[in-house]
């Protein structure tokens, strides 16, 4: 997609065709944010609006105790510059903020307290923030510089494999956890805030930095725009709707879109599919990332190091199957994937089964099968005997090492009589596993065969024997007759429908849709 | 917008008349329609009919609707004009006899209260003819009611006679605004840098205002607005 027609604030790809040269995504936008946070927010993208970061050379004034090497970037409402500390000889990255900031009545105060809050951080996986002060209008960061791309250009450059990811996100984990037990909420996890370093390190940047930013006090005199601060894609909902009631579980929400995105490629928008739906990730995988993304606070993960263990779980057990799919091409879209086409061509109910891991058979409703037809054994063995011992009269004395053979007759019927109910539970709980399996096993046809032939067989010789009852030998009720048995047929065929639905309608239903 | 206002949204207005119908129904179903053909025309075309078809289909669709002039109740649950158009269309569609009818072009059928016009000179600007149909038809429904919004909030400055400078600022409702740019405007509106920044505020403000009347035109609870307006610039995004 190309970039110059994306909206430089909302990201939103900026059609031709759009109103007046407008962004319909951020008009849209407005007009949410109005019911939200009520037009008395006051906002960065409006502080920053106008914001035309220093050039070099002004920085270079500001700050005389740095040696500023280059200008690195922006974002809506900072720019970043590298920096030397002659003194201690070392590169750092120094962040301003707009500078129409120190006109925002009691912004100063709440600078110097977040940003103490944000020094005192100090994590492996944290850009730490050396130090932060005030250069004339300017507020500014003096922080750890990170010699590596971030997560969006490793994204845009499809450098990025799944083991890959798989080793971050739980860094990430690690790194929020430790934040909020300091009670620091990032508040703006996306990928533009998470570096990689040279050698592989994850580190979160910009920790708190959105809290900071985010006016949220009335001030009327500056209220210009209504939009919620941060970045859309990636905010929990109740950033949206409650901004000032988030907590750090709107980090767990965001980083489950970072992790959906850099599983698939896509951001989960609207009624998104589970990432195994995409690529061919482990199952156990859908179910993190679609507990991250739940609307509900209470519903998500409470803790980033709950989320953390999850994926590390699924990520190194079982071996083979995570091998299987760290090897496999990156966000490969199932259809034109290069691997996994086993799983593929096991058709639909296998469209869910993590790469290297085929289907298994069911056992219980072969258990089941097994049991039916040595119940049916049974009851034909009975019937022929009796109907043998009827014909000849009285039977001749049986010699005495028959009773042992009768034993175990009597034992294969006590085991024959309780097929009718074993067979049935063993199929219906084999439904039931199959359900639940989402496409590990199969074997469903088998499963609904087993559960559904006893209750059939008997309902349909209970019909049989009302109507037997009832009969006369007469041609009218011969033809009756044929007519009730057609209608047991198509009882039984209404029944083996509603069942085969019930157990099949829902398999892999329980993503939201 | 007030709820007292909302009891009189279109969409209510349809959807309280519901079987029987009523004049006022009709008028506010036509209104509608007018507002939002354009979004089914390119959900046909993309659904894979030829531009005569999807445009024959389309005023096919309005007609009947138009003249049946009731919603089924089916329907109503929907709740929405948006979903309720497309489900209904989706099943004009599928119906057989809507090919064969397609054919025999234009016999007998009751005119529209509106022009169905230039539907395929729309269409072929349309920039995304990879997305889905459903996808396609969400889309150009929400820049159509970013449109109508546009174009209410530019009646209602006309009216006050402040036509030029609705046309010198309405670029920057989405706060695409800069110092720079208001001062340009500032010079050729005769305003102010600080008179074109509260202009161009009120401007937002009332553009909000117009959009969520418009979108309150197309719901039936007032607290579907902001579901709504959520959905519509999700399906902007892509």
């Amino acid at each position: 997609m190309e970039a110059q027609r994306r909206c430089p604030r909302c990201n939103a790809v900026r059609a031709p065709d759009a109103p007046e040269g407008l962004c319909p995504a951020c008009l849209l936008g407005a007009g949410l944010a109005a019911a939200g946070a009520g037009s008395a927010a006051e906002t960065a993208a409006h502080l920053s609006a106008g914001f035309v970061p220093p050039a070099v050379q002004d920085m270079a004034r500001l700050f005389p105790q740095l040696e500023i090497v280059e200008f690195l970037g922006r974002g809506g409402m900072s720019a970043v510059y590298k920096a030397r500390q002659p003194n201690l000889g070392r590169v750092v990255a120094i962040k301003v903020l707009p500078a129409n900031l120190a006109a925002v009545p009691g912004f100063a105060e709440r600078f110097v307290r977040e940003a103490q809050a944000l020094a005192r951080l100090n994590h492996p996986n944290i850009v730490a923030v050396h130090d932060f002060g005030r250069s004339g209008d300017l507020f500014y960061f003096v922080m750890e510089y990170v010699d590596g791309p971030n997560l969006r250009r490793r994204i845009q450059d499809g450098t990025l494999t799944p083991a890959e990811v798989l080793a971050i996100i739980p860094r990430i984990c690690e790194a929020l956890q430790y934040a909020h037990d300091e009670g620091v909420v990032h508040r703006d996890i996306k990928p533009e805030n998470i570096l990689t370093t040279s050698r592989g390190q994850v580190k979160i940047a910009d920790f708190g930095i959105a809290k900071l930013l985010q006016v949220d006090r009335p001030q009327p005199a500056l209220t210009e725009s209504g939009q919620v601060m941060g970045t859309p894609h990636y905010m929990a909902p109740e950033q949206v709707e409650h901004p000032r009631q988030v907590d750090h579980r709107a980090d767990i929400y965001s980083l489950g879109v970072v992790f959906y995105e850099l599983l698939t490629g896509e951001l989960p928008l609207g009624k998104f599919s589970p990432p195994s739906a995409k690529v061919h990730v482990d199952l156990r995988l859908d179910e993190v990332v679609l507990k991250a993304l739940e609307k509900e606070p209470e519903r998500r993960y409470q803790r980033a190091s709950e989320m953390k263990s999850r994926v590390e779980t699924a990520a190194t057990w079982p071996a083979a199957a995570a091998g299987a799919y760290a090897a496999a091409p990156f966000a490969v879209p199932l259809q034109d994937g290069g691997s996994g086409s086993a799983a593929r061509a096991a058709g639909a109910e296998a469209r869910r089964v993590p790469a290297g891991e085929l289907p298994r058979l069911c056992k219980l409703p072969l258990w089941g099968a097994a049991w039916a037809v040595f119940g049916l054994a049974a009851a034909v063995m009975f019937f022929t005997v009796r109907q043998v011992e009827i014909h000849a009269g009285t039977p001749p004395e049986p010699p005495a090492s028959a009773s042992i053979l009768k034993i175990l007759a009597m034992a294969a019927g006590i085991i024959g009589l309780a097929a009718p109910v074993g067979a049935t539970v063993l199929g219906f709980l084999g439904i039931a596993k199959i359900r639940a399996s989402s496409g590990r096993l199969y074997g469903m046809i088998l499963a609904v065969f087993v559960a559904l032939l006893y209750p059939i067989l008997i309902g349909d010789a209970i019909l049989y024997a009302v109507f037997d009852a009832v009969r006369r030998n007469t041609d009218l009720w011969n033809i009756l007759l044929l007519v009730w048995v057609l209608v047991i047929l198509a009882l039984d065929w209404l029944a083996i429908r509603a069942v085969w639905r019930a157990s099949t309608h829902t398999a892999g239903g329980r993503y939201p849709e | 917008m007030s709820d007292g206002s909302f009891a009189t949204t279109r969409w209510t207005v349809v959807l309280a008349a519901g079987r029987r119908g009523s004049p006022e129904a009709g008028a506010a179903l036509a209104t509608l329609s007018e507002a939002y053909w354009y979004p089914l025309y390119a959900y046909a075309r993309r659904r894979g009919h030829t531009p005569e078809d999807a445009e024959d289909l389309t005023q096919g669709f309005f007609a009947e609707l138009l003249e049946k002039n009731y919603v089924r109740s089916a329907d109503r649950e929907r709740g929405k004009f948006r979903t309720f158009l497309l489900t209904a269309f989706a099943r004009f569609l599928s119906r057989d006899y809507q090919k064969k009818r397609a054919q025999k072009r234009g016999g007998g059928r009751t005119p529209l209260p509106f022009e169905i016009s230039n539907a395929e000179g729309r269409y072929r600007r349309e920039p995304f003819h990879d997305m889905t149909a459903e996808k396609m038809y969400e889309r150009r429904w929400a820049l159509t009611v970013v449109e109508q919004a546009l174009a209410r909030l530019g009646e209602r400055y006309a009216r006050a006679g402040k036509e030029r400078l609705f046309e010198r600022l309405k670029g920057y409702i989405d706060g695409s605004g800069s110092d720079d740019v208001y001062r340009e405007a500032g010079a050729a509106l005769d305003l102010s840098e600080g008179g074109v920044k509260v202009a161009v505020h009120r401007l937002k403000e009332r553009f909000r205002q117009a959009l969520r009347d418009e979108i309150a035109q197309t719901v039936s609870a007032p607290e579907h607005v902001e579901e709504e307006l959520r959905h519509l610039r999700e399906a902007l995004e892509r």
